[in-house]
């Protein structure tokens, strides 16, 4: 066996034929796929107001954490912006010059996601933990030496609310981030 | 334009098929893939300027598809379809070649970028053209066909 042989058994490989061969459909599909991601972005936004009408209860209860609605809607803003263009990048791809370049922007696009997504749900907690206290103490003198009961409750709702941010990245941004990782080093590993 | 893409994935099925029996593990995913692999290449034909072969071209396109299969977002997943009006077999005349059998075997055990490597390196790519389709140097390339090349010789000398 030698590199020649090795290139003749390739050559054998078989002949492809197509079993049906419409090729309009590809062009179809190509436009289906599209418009199903376009589908997609839409009921994201749709999601995200029903989300925000969920909230005025809360913002009609306690107007005093009205403040906080810009930021809601700048994580709106930003999430979209962030889905828009790691759908773009997985649908749309033949844009690099190479392999190299199309795995580098895909850990940039999903590192930052995972990175700022960590740092919303802190925020998120932070905030969270402040407004269980507040809504639950019936006085000032109370929300400042807040009972240890509704510190723990506030602790565990938290909690919560952190875990679920870590299950929902672990199941969808996790495994693509590390196989990215993992392929770039192998790409890399004999550079030196 | 649609002449020439017909024209196009006729002339160059067999690569987007190698890649796909050396990337897929399964039927399905090879159908998904080669589908894949061809929205891709309609999608981008307006964008070819010339300046490759069409072939490096085309395995440029298809190399960046199979690893993106690897790493899609489960949503993206979701999203994907499969038209019923379009599907691909090969013909297995070859398929009783024990030693064809057994070097996709072979290739498939590698690492997904050495999978890459010895497919173009197999179609006689120059050292150049496989670096400017990976992004990665022509000494990296050389030095890893090295390795690649005693493993498979090894493998199908047993």
């Amino acid at each position: 066996m030698n590199e020649e042989k090795l290139i003749e058994i390739w050559k054998k490989t078989e002949e492809v034929s197509f079993a049906k061969a419409d090729f309009e459909a590809v062009k179809r599909q190509a436009e289906k796929a599209r418009k199903k991601l376009r589908r997609k972005i839409k009921w994201d936004i749709g999601l995200t107001v029903a989300a925000y009408i969920l909230f005025i209860p809360i913002f009609i209860n306690t107007p005093q954490i009205l403040w906080i609605l810009p930021f809601i809607v700048a994580v709106w803003f930003w999430y979209l912006w962030e889905m828009f263009r790691i759908y773009r990048l997985e649908t749309d791809f033949q844009k690099f010059e190479n392999l190299s370049e199309f795995l580098r922007t895909k850990l940039k696009y999903l590192e930052g996601y995972v990175k700022r997504t960590r740092w919303i749900g802190n925020l998120g907690s932070a905030f969270l933990i402040m407004y269980t206290l507040y809504i639950f103490s019936p006085s000032n003198e109370e929300f400042i030496a807040a009972v240890p009961a509704l510190l723990i409750f506030a602790l565990i709702l938290q909690l919560l609310q952190s875990t679920c941010f870590e299950i929902y990245l672990r199941y969808l941004y996790i495994p693509p981030l590390d196989e990215t990782k993992n392929l770039l080093r192998q790409l890399d590993d004999e550079t030196q | 334009m649609q002449s020439d893409f017909e024209q196009i994935i006729r002339e160059n099925a067999g690569i987007l098929h190698k890649l796909c029996r050396v990337y897929s593990n399964n039927a399905d995913e090879y159908e998904e893939m080669f589908q894949e692999m061809m929205i891709q290449i309609w999608q981008s034909l307006q964008n070819f300027r010339g300046e490759s072969t069409i072939s490096t071209w085309i395995y440029r396109i298809c190399i960046n598809t199979a690893l993106n299969f690897r790493t899609r977002t489960k949503k993206l997943k979701r999203y994907t379809i499969l038209d019923e009006n379009f599907s691909v077999r090969f013909e297995f005349e070859n398929e009783k070649d024990e030693q064809l059998k057994t070097l996709y075997t072979a290739i498939r055990e590698l690492k997904p970028i050495d999978r890459a490597i010895v497919s173009l390196y197999l179609d006689e790519k120059s050292y150049e053209e496989t670096a400017q389709i990976l992004g990665i140097s022509k000494t990296n390339v050389a030095t890893r066909l090295m390795r690649l090349k005693q493993k498979l010789i090894e493998r199908l000398s047993q």
